[in-house]
């Protein structure tokens, strides 16, 4: 629960993970089988 | 996703730290959910996702999971120990266990009629939430008047399927997502937080649907 960079916004931290979340399907459909 | 969890207020406030002052405890479980909604899950599971909230942010916060639930047609399953009234009428489905033994699972509507069938008429008045989970810690506090302490079922005899609940969340899940609704689902009470972090489909504090790892599991069809 306490693992957020402190130093990063509320707006900052959600943007970080949408592209984290579009990186990591991104990936996911380049992967072999898939 | 700033508007889905009311964080509007505080969009631009530093998360912050125990050193560091930023937003509110609130705010930063709320902040948790957002990010794990962001990797768009079609299952969710939380266990106690509103523990330490108050009732109006636990509310907030639960309202929100079925906002996404309902508009995803996603499911979501969370553990909760003691739902305030308002937020157990956001649940679409019960699952009532006690000392690991199923002793309900449906539709929300259709709890009251059950328990009174089984002779457990919940009481005309107050906090039907807090009665169940009385009922579920010991059936005798839950017992109508007249109804003689020995004549009261026995948690394991008022199971309505035998089995151990890990057994049973693993059917729950199938069974809703064969149907393909977009459910909210309650596992409540004892037993399911073990369950739900046992689960490899879960990762840090909420359970996030990898969705190929959930079917495997479940054999279900996504």
């Amino acid at each position: 629960m306490d693992t957020h960079e402190s130093r990063f916004t509320v707006r900052e931290t959600f943007e970080f993970a949408a592209r984290a979340s579009i990186g990591s399907s991104a990936a996911a459909a380049d992967a072999p089988g898939s | 996703m700033i508007q889905l969890l009311d964080l509007v207020s505080c969009a631009d406030t530093i998360i912050g730290s125990k050193t560091v002052r930023g937003i509110s405890g609130g705010q930063r479980r709320r902040v948790s959910i957002g990010e794990v909604l962001l990797t768009s899950p079609r299952v969710l599971c939380g266990d106690e996702v509103t523990a330490g909230l108050d009732a109006a942010v636990a509310e907030g916060v639960v309202h929100a999971l079925r906002q996404y639930a309902t508009a995803t047609r996603a499911t979501v399953v969370l553990a909760l120990q003691a739902p305030t009234p308002d937020t157990y009428a956001l649940f679409d489905n019960v699952v009532l266990l006690g000392e690991g033994h199923v002793v309900y699972a449906g539709s929300r509507d259709a709890l009251e009629a059950n328990l009174t069938s089984r002779n457990f008429p919940p009481p005309a008045f107050g906090d039907f939430a807090d009665w169940l989970a009385a009922f579920v810690t010991d059936p005798v506090l839950a017992a109508p008047q007249g109804m003689q302490p020995t004549e009261v079922p026995t948690l394991e005899e008022l199971s309505t399927t035998g089995g151990p609940s890990v057994a049973w969340f693993g059917s729950l899940d199938q069974r809703q997502h064969s149907t393909a609704g977009s459910a909210t689902v309650q596992v409540s009470y004892t037993k399911v937080g073990d369950a739900l972090r046992s689960s490899e489909y879960l990762t840090g504090m909420y359970g996030v649907g990898a969705r190929q790892a959930a079917c495997s599991r479940l054999g279900a069809t996504m």
